[in-house]
């Protein structure tokens, strides 16, 4: 093998490995962006939108009324656990912050928006109902899931509920540009830059 | 250093790019943040709960009341209350409205106009009694169905003054204790237990709106559709002449003509069991209620694979001249298909009293009014009601009631009496006032008969210059020589039930006592650390004391052969009925005058309910005036053409046309007044439906506000019409 041959060579395995380094690293930090939250009280999707089918507007009163669709009052959550599962440890915490501590829950937020862009909740539930108004009844298997994955499967928010997502990182894909770009363009929502950046 | 312009522009750049990709970056913490309560839950002031007695009708629901800073701002049930389980009707929540009523009265009013106080009215009040107990006979008390405690002091009362009780209602209790007492020996109000069976035939009771015990009856209808331990929901059916809301929950609605709803009962009584042997031939019965023969063998035959079987029958089956015949009838099937007939009661308590009332303290309305017409009533008080109102033109209660010497009228509000009246005092509501009531019946955990005592208290400071009935007729006898061991006031005489103290707070902690019921709000009860609701301190109360009914004073009256309704004039037969202003007394309350009628979905006016084809005969449509005219008078009301109402009759709601009940209630017209004093056989009370009217159309356009279009969208199928 010639020296030209064994820097050729040299070359591609340094470009190889350094494409692998660099997916890797990517990955990582990619991980490290999305990967599930640790949130202050152990709240099951999978429980209470999965199993009881309790609608997403029960906790999230402001998705149909306005552009942030909010988490209930603490208050909320012991209208139902002063009696439901109160024994529960988890539940427990919530109890001791209403009785005792006084204080709010304060959860880590997973599905992030960037300040720069303006998102309605209101609008996109109104139009993604509006062949199919029933679909309110239920929306965390028609209308939620489009963007937020599928909540109904997952433990902890955000967390991988697939292969795909597991192997790609992509826990919370729906809220980047190319996304919300895909979806206008099929729907014909509006494409123009200040519809949503304002 | 020195920068030149070429690294200051690079600089610039490089800085520049840096901070917008920056700015384009998801920041990687954010947080959502769970408030302890949402702010527009707030309300300025501590909540407390208090647990009262319902006193608006005769069910005896126990309600919790929240109070703020002394003012009640809101009624809702016990949870854990045998009776009610934790629901409320809305004229119990619209109680509120009674209380903070703009128009209440406050103080002692006396005719010619001079100021007076409680004094001088106690005293007159007292030489009232003492005068009727020197003449007795002479004193008549106009009241509605006695209950509890306070009933028992006002009957013994009474008994001492020698003064005759007239029980005035609309649409009253009485038929239906009458074909009882005839039936069964007791004079106590059928109990249908609904949530057992699986089989209903309802003869137009509404009993999920305005029965006898309405929010009981609403439990029990949704443990008979869907209760978790039945295999199969329930069926419903009904007769009736006009679908209530009660038929329109119904499997199969049948009209019938008014007034034969016994005959049908009689007729399925016949077919089920071939030993109760029908008078008359099966085709007769058919052209008497208009139901076609197929109907009742078909009816009989799911009766008898029923294993749960009931009939029901409500106060409009005792409206009827017939009324009694009727609801023994209907009750007579009852005992055809399960063997018993069961009843509930809501009774006087009299261990305080002592009292034993004797047979000639109730008078029927019949009597009352030849005893008015004879002028041998000196003295009358109205306790409560609203006579001038219920009674027809044609009894001329205006005059009946001039006659006597001295007239009392105990009223929260002015009303069409209190403007006769020599005297009328202002009463507090049940919001403001002690009483108690002793409900007995199947309401037992496995629905044997239980005893429910309700605890009514003060939940806030009664109202300026006001006093509570008990409260005056005690003070008043004091002033009297009638007064022997009655008590000083009903708190006094409420507390004397209970031997120590322990079990008067709990019963004032959790709204009564009543027999052990455990129910998964028992487990709750354990469990709750709410600083607001504290848990009563014993599970287990003492046990509810007993009581007499009154209504045994009935006489037993036998039911005739013939159960043929009679109905004066000609036309159309009118049928007043119930809505949402029950007897009137509530049509001065914004909430249930803007309450939808339940069917025709009408607020704040009365209407003509026409049947289809009655409407088109005339060329009414909805909204068009139409007048109706009796022997006695004419009403005028805007035409509801409705697709469910037989068309031999015409039906008018109750509740409207007062003349004299403050600014909400001075609106429509009132079909009481232009009824013939019909009088149903064996009880001698009105008989409500016992009057035809013409109907024509007046050619006016009128307004009846509607919120819907409803009977048109009904299936076809499922009129018979």
């Amino acid at each position: 093998m010639s020296f030209e041959q064994r820097l050729l060579k040299f070359f591609r395995t340094l470009i190889l490995v350094g494409a692998i380094v660099t997916g890797v690293v990517l990955w990582i930090v990619q991980w490290s962006m999305t990967r599930p939250q640790t949130q202050p009280i152990a709240f099951s999707h999978q429980v209470h939108v999965g199993q009881r089918q309790i609608s997403c507007f029960y906790c999230h009163t402001g998705a149909m009324k306005g552009d942030i669709a909010g988490v209930i009052a603490v208050q909320d959550c012991m209208q139902c656990h002063q009696t439901v599962a109160a024994d529960h440890p988890e539940i427990q915490k919530i109890s001791e912050r209403w009785f005792k501590t006084k204080q709010p829950i304060v959860w880590a937020k997973v599905y992030k928006m960037p300040k720069h862009v303006h998102f309605s909740h209101r609008v996109h539930i109104a139009f993604l109902s509006r062949n199919n108004p029933d679909a309110l009844a239920d929306p965390g298997k028609t209308i939620c899931i489009k963007c937020h994955g599928d909540v109904p499967n997952m433990k902890v928010i955000g967390a991988p509920v697939s292969l795909p997502m597991v192997l790609t990182g992509n826990m919370n894909p729906n809220t980047g540009m190319g996304f919300c770009v895909d979806c206008h363009r099929a729907n014909g929502g509006p494409m123009d830059c200040t519809a949503c950046h304002r | 250093m020195d920068i030149t312009r070429r690294e200051f522009l690079q600089w610039t750049l490089v800085t520049g790019a840096a901070v917008t990709l920056a700015g384009c970056a998801t920041p990687p913490h954010q947080a959502l943040v769970s408030q302890l309560e949402l702010p527009e839950y707030r309300l300025p002031g501590e909540a407390r709960w208090y647990a009262s007695a319902c006193q608006e009708c005769a069910s005896g629901c126990g309600v919790s009341v929240r109070v703020i800073d002394g003012r009640a701002k809101k009624i809702e049930g016990i949870p854990e209350h045998p009776v009610n389980h934790g629901k409320l009707c809305a004229k119990g929540h619209s109680a509120l409205q009674a209380l903070y009523h703009p128009e209440r009265l406050t103080s002692v009013t006396r005719r010619g106009g001079q100021s007076s106080g409680w004094d001088d009215a106690v005293k007159a009040l007292g030489s009232q009694l003492d005068a009727a107990a020197a003449k007795k006979g002479s004193m008549l008390w106009i009241t509605r169905s006695l209950h509890g405690t306070q009933g028992a002091v006002m009957a013994a009362l009474a008994e001492r003054a020698g003064a005759k009780l007239w029980v005035l209602e609309f649409p009253g209790t009485v038929s239906q204790r009458a074909a009882m007492k005839s039936l069964v020996g007791k004079a106590e109000l059928p109990y249908y237990p609904i949530q057992e069976a699986d089989y209903i035939v309802n003869f137009g009771s509404d009993f999920l709106f305005t029965g006898n015990s309405p929010v009981h009856d609403a439990w029990a209808y949704g443990e008979f559709r869907q209760g978790k331990k039945r295999d199969r929901r329930g069926t419903l059916v009904s007769f009736s002449p006009r679908m209530n809301l009660t038929d329109s929950n119904s499997d199969k609605w049948i009209p019938v003509r008014p007034g034969s709803e016994g005959w049908v009962a009689a007729v399925l009584a016949s077919l089920v069991n071939p030993s109760n042997r029908l008078s008359v031939p099966l085709e007769t019965v058919s052209k008497i209620t208009g139901v076609e023969r197929d109907t009742f063998e078909r009816l009989a035959e799911r009766l008898r694979r029923a294993q749960r079987p009931l009939a029901i029958a409500g106060a409009q089956n005792g409206a009827y001249s017939n009324g009694v015949w009727n609801i023994a009838m209907i009750q007579t099937l009852n005992r055809t298909l399960s063997g018993k007939l069961e009843s509930f009661e809501p009774d006087l308590l009299t261990q305080i009293s002592g009292m034993k009332p004797s047979a000639n303290l109730f008078v029927s309305t019949q009597e009352a009014i030849a005893g008015l017409e004879q002028g041998k009533f000196e003295t009358i008080w109205v306790l409560d009601g609203n006579p001038r109102y219920l009674l027809p033109k044609k009894i001329n209660f205006e005059a009946l009631f001039s006659k006597a010497k001295n007239k009392v009228v105990f009223s929260n509000y002015v009303n069409e009496t209190t403007l006769l009246a020599d005297w009328v005092l202002p009463t507090q509501t049940w919001l403001e006032s002690w009483g108690d009531r002793l409900i007995r019946g199947p309401f037992g955990e496995k629905s044997e008969v239980a005893s429910v005592y309700n605890l009514q208290q003060p939940v806030v400071i009664g109202r300026d210059g006001t006093m509570s009935v008990p409260d005056i007729l005690l003070m008043a006898a004091g002033k009297s020589s009638l007064n022997g061991g009655l008590g000083e006031n009903l708190h006094a005489v409420l507390k004397s039930h209970f031997s120590d103290e322990s079990e008067w707070e709990n019963s004032l902690l959790r709204g009564g006592a009543w027999e052990p019921f455990s129910i998964e709000w028992e487990a709750y009860l354990g469990k709750n650390t709410h600083p607001l609701y504290p848990p009563p301190t014993v599970k287990k109360e003492a046990k509810a004391p007993s009581g007499i009914n009154i209504w045994e004073l009935l006489k037993k009256s036998s039911v005739a052969d013939s159960g043929e309704a009679k109905f004066s004039g000609e036309g159309k037969v009118l049928i007043p009925f119930v809505s949402n202003l029950g007897d009137g007394s509530l049509a001065n309350r914004p909430w249930m005058q803007e309450l939808r009628d339940p069917l025709t979905t009408t607020v704040w006016t009365h209407w003509v309910e026409l049947s289809y084809s009655v409407a088109k005969e005339l060329g009414v449509e909805r909204g068009d005036m139409v007048r109706l005219t009796s022997a006695n008078g004419t009403l005028t009301g805007p035409a509801y053409p409705n697709i469910a109402l037989h068309p031999d009759a015409v039906a008018v709601p109750v509740g409207q046309g007062h003349f004299s009940y403050g600014m909400y209630a001075n609106r429509g017209e009132n079909p009481l007044s232009i009824l013939d004093p019909v009088w149903q056989e064996g009880t001698g009370e009105l008989a409500w439906v016992g009057t035809r009217v013409k109907v024509e159309k007046t050619g006016d356009k009128g307004r009846l506000i509607t919120f819907d279009n409803r009977w048109d969208s009904y299936p076809k199928e499922f009129m018979p019409l």
